[in-house]
């Protein structure tokens, strides 16, 4: 069906006002936050591929509307939160239409004393915690992009947010859902049907990227506000030790609000500098290198953003001269609840830390971290307007396998791009790692070149390993290439799904695998 | 779908595909048992019964198997009982799908460490079938149902292929399709190789036996004394079947892991929120946990479902009358997230009595959702009778 046609008929399914083409907003839903997209976009280039439409679904039957026109005419369809995905999930493919869910935003019920709340797709998670706090409540899921990030964007990827380590991921929080399926029937699942509340099709819903159907209702467990928080920061000389100690924290019966664990560059990155334990300190040991290793070396402990920018030239020898710097790890870990329990709680920290021959530096870093902890999503894009790009790898393990994997990909990656990271999102089994990584090249073609040399080298070596290649962000487009080895036999059962629910292939074809129905 | 072929070309057919195997060929069951060494055979015998059509049904311990009209495979996963790793570390078990749940435990109780949920139907019961059987497995509040200790998993699917996922927690990479995998009960695939999560023995475990007085209000504070004490294990029982003078015959028990300081305050919690509804009893914990298995009952004589608080409150006003009308055993668990789970035991012989269409995995919509994906997966439907091993249970 041509272009202009699909436009003309959803715009009489579903009437002028919900159905959009203007061409700046075609671009806009051109791609999601992928780096690759920006890439394009900071070299000049208008995307390859944008939608045909937009249409901006009100409720579950304007889902239904589009959904059933989709199937029939078969046009590809891209559901589409509030695209902050950064793996790809929501690139248009050819003649598709985005189906926006935004307007999806309100809160159906909200049940304190039985500790959940129904929601629809589009509500954006930090007015969904505004509301909840309102209500002497807290979903306790706080990703970095809570403000522009929605709770079906959640779900449909997996999200993690910061205090996950006592509140779990989002399918931990998962209840119920509501799902449009791709031949337009409605399925309720889990409480939201006649399931129960580990219904384990909600799993197949839960990180399937809008490709099995649309989710229309989320229901979700919701927990009471706690009285208090409080933060510390902990060093660690050696990193390994720093991560036994987050080892024995999440094995004992405390459950830690926050956890997170940062490798020495991205210490000093997250401001923390501190002599180590023979009291040198890290800029008199700066100061002792020459020529353009001690140049760079003063950028890291300046953490000067221009001489940093000279060193994304040469990534090795940037990630050399932090290996010659005397550094140390930080653990930043909060606990909640009445201030009796707080001070137990920090008692049975402080002994965990002592075994794991770390330091305790007070409330300070950990506070500092607290009111920042949003902060750093928004400093890449004044290294992409620099001509460098930076982006994240979000990797998980077993704890046996951790450090080894750590140094593996840290390894793998240096000789690309310049590598720093932290250890967040721990389980008693094992252990998120979040990378992050960033170079100069000078051609937009070396740079996508350097990026996708990166992401290879970093994801090959996770495998490894038996890691996942991912803990929350979702595979797309960016890690499909990967997924034969993350999951062997995975794709015959996703396809199995497609053939059965989706045969037409119009729900956000493409993605997670790359398969023709 | 009928395969056609006989059972002695079945046998043939096999020995060249896995030389060197001792196959055993019952006439009167219409069945060729294979006993697999490693899943690379399983790969071969599967993908066999699939390209010709030959159902293959596993051989369970507990159960009894489906009577079937078809010549069939019966895959005996005796072979296949190694703990193949073990990581302190990680808290981390794997075992293969033929390995007995008692040997299991012992293994792991040699090494201090412990499952965190015992199944339903007894330590006889192997891996797998523990997985797939339908039944959540006795568990508390603490480290929830049987399917929330499986880390990850390997199977077999229905084409022969091998289906692994990475060793990680969380993962964002697709779908969960070993949850899938479970949720089948066996037409999706059977595990082979599952890592389960394990804990250290704890240094104290402090068993509760206390006889109820009142059981609505009991049932009803029972949310609470979940959710402030956290047992490791709870279960209420409403036992028509063997009280005496000295037995209640409503009574919970309930199972503490710790440190004596942190037990002894969450026992504290445990009598403060049952409050008037339940007292201590002189019966051991374990003559009342024994009590669960002499009142067990033969197959299909049980339902089990997972309820809400209403639905709950008013099965319990039921007790006696309704659906709980001639059941000798009503054993409560769960009480996580506004959801119980019930067991509704009743006399040997009696039908089943389903109390709900709710699928004890999924939806209503779930269910479909999965047997419409079945007949794609699984087209000559070879893995179809795989379920049905648990039929008669109801």
């Amino acid at each position: 069906m041509h272009g202009q046609r699909v436009s003309d008929e959803l715009r009489k399914l579903l009437g002028s006002d919900k159905v959009v083409t203007d061409e700046q907003y075609l671009l806009s839903y051109a791609s999601d936050m992928i780096p690759t997209g920006q890439l394009r976009k900071l070299a000049g280039r208008l995307p390859s591929r944008k939608p045909l439409s937009i249409c901006f679904a009100e409720d579950v039957e304007d889902v239904r509307r589009v959904v059933k026109f989709c199937a029939a005419e078969r046009v590809p369809m891209i559901p589409w939160g509030a695209g902050s995905g950064v793996c790809g999930s929501n690139v248009p493919v050819e003649d598709s239409i985005a189906l926006d869910l935004k307007r999806m935003n309100r809160v159906l019920s909200l049940v304190p004393e039985e500790r959940q709340v129904t929601v629809q797709p589009g509500l954006i998670g930090e007015e969904l915690e505004e509301r909840l706090n309102a209500r002497g409540l807290t979903m306790g899921h706080f990703p970095s992009s809570i403000a522009c990030s929605t709770v079906g964007g959640y779900v449909a990827c997996r999200s993690a947010g910061q205090f996950s380590s006592r509140y779990g991921k989002i399918e931990d929080m998962l209840l119920g859902l509501e799902v449009v399926l791709p031949n337009g029937e409605v399925a309720r699942l889990g409480i939201l049907g006649d399931g129960h509340y580990k219904d384990p099709v909600l799993d197949l819903i839960a990180g399937s990227e809008g490709t099995l159907g649309v989710i229309t209702e989320v229901c979700l467990k919701v927990e009471p506000l706690p009285e208090k928080m409080d933060f510390r920061g902990y060093a660690f000389l050696d990193l390994e030790d720093g991560i036994q100690c987050m080892r024995r924290v999440m094995q004992s019966d405390l459950r830690p609000t926050v956890l997170r664990l940062y490798d020495p560059l991205d210490s000093l990155m997250a401001g923390f500098h501190s002599k180590t334990s023979d009291g040198e300190d890290i800029h008199r040991a700066a100061a002792r290198l020459t020529g353009l290793k001690g140049t760079l070396a003063a950028a890291i402990t300046e953490l000067n953003a221009a001489g940093l920018a000279v060193g994304l030239f040469r990534p090795s020898l940037l990630n050399r001269v932090v290996e010659l710097l005397p550094t140390r790890a930080l653990l930043i870990a909060g606990v909640q609840g009445k201030n009796a329990k707080i001070t137990e709680q920090w008692d049975r920290f402080t002994t965990i830390v002592a075994a794991a021959h770390g330091e305790d530096l007070g409330p300070a870093p950990g506070h500092a971290w607290y009111k920042r902890r949003y902060a750093v999503s928004y400093k890449q894009s004044k290294l992409y307007q620099a001509g460098a790009f930076v982006d994240t790898m979000e990797v998980a393990t077993t704890w046996e396998n951790l450090a080894p994997m750590y140094r593996a990909i840290v390894k793998a990656l240096s000789k690309h791009v310049f590598i720093m990271a932290h250890f967040s999102h721990a389980y008693p089994q094992g252990c998120s790692i979040y990378f992050t990584f960033a170079a100069y090249r000078p051609t937009e073609r070396s740079r996508k070149s350097t990026y996708q040399q990166a992401w290879r080298a970093g994801l090959e070596a996770v495998q490894r390993f038996n890691g996942t290649i991912s803990h929350h962000h979702g595979i797309g487009t960016l890690k499909r290439w990967a997924m034969t080895r993350e999951s062997p036999g995975g794709q015959e059962l996703f396809q199995a799904f497609k053939h059965a629910l989706d045969p037409a292939s119009i729900m956000n074809p493409g993605k997670i695998y790359n398969i023709d129905v | 779908m009928a395969t056609g072929m006989s059972g002695t070309r079945i046998r043939k057919e096999l020995s060249k595909h896995i030389p060197g195997h001792r196959l055993t060929q019952s006439d009167a069951f219409r069945l060729v048992t294979v006993q697999p060494d490693n899943p690379q055979e399983l790969h071969t015998i599967v993908g066999f019964a699939a390209r010709e059509g030959v159902p293959v049904v596993p051989a369970a311990h507990a159960t009894r198997p489906p009577v079937m009209e078809d010549w069939h495979i019966r895959l005996n996963f005796g072979r296949m009982s190694a703990i193949v790793d073990f990581s302190l570390e990680s808290g981390l078990v794997c075992a293969q799908a033929g390995t007995k749940l008692a040997d299991l435990s012992d293994w792991l109780m040699e090494k201090g460490h412990s499952l965190m949920v015992r199944p339903d139907y007894g330590e006889d019961m192997e891996l797998w079938e523990f997985l797939l059987a339908p039944d959540a497995g006795n568990f508390g509040p603490r480290f929830g149902s049987k399917w929330e200790q499986v880390f990850s998993l390997s199977a077999v699917l229905p084409s022969g292929r091998i289906f692994e996922n990475s060793l990680a927690p969380a993962r964002a990479s697709g779908p969960d399709f070993s949850r899938i995998i479970l949720a089948g009960r066996g037409a999706f695939g059977l595990p082979l190789e599952v890592y389960l999560k394990v804990r250290p023995l704890p240094r104290r475990r402090q068993l509760t036996a206390l006889a109820i007085l009142d059981l609505p209000e009991a049932c009803a504070r029972a949310w609470k004394v979940a959710e402030a004490a956290q047992p490791e294990f709870m279960e209420i029982v409403a036992n028509q079947c063997r009280s005496g003078d000295k037995v209640p015959a409503q009574f919970a028990l309930i199972e503490l892991w710790g440190e004596r300081t942190e037990v002894a305050r969450r026992k504290e919690l445990v009598r403060k929120h049952f409050g008037k509804s339940a007292k201590t009893t002189d019966v051991p914990y374990e003559e009342l946990l024994g009590l669960e298995e002499t009142c067990r009952f033969e197959r299909g004589a049980r339902s089990q479902y997972f309820t809400d608080r209403q639905g709950l409150a008013e099965l319990i006003d039921s007790v006696g009358q309704g659906p709980v009308a001639d059941a000798p055993q009503l054993r409560l668990r769960g009480f996580v997230h506004n959801q119980a789970y019930v067991t509704i035991e009743r006399p040997a012989g009696s039908p089943p009595r389903p109390t709900t269409t709710q699928d004890l995995f999924t939806s209503t919509d779930g269910s479909w959702l999965l047997q419409e994906t079945s007949r794609h997966l699984d087209p000559r439907g070879i893995f179809s009778w795989a379920p049905r091993v648990w039929d008669e249970v109801g």
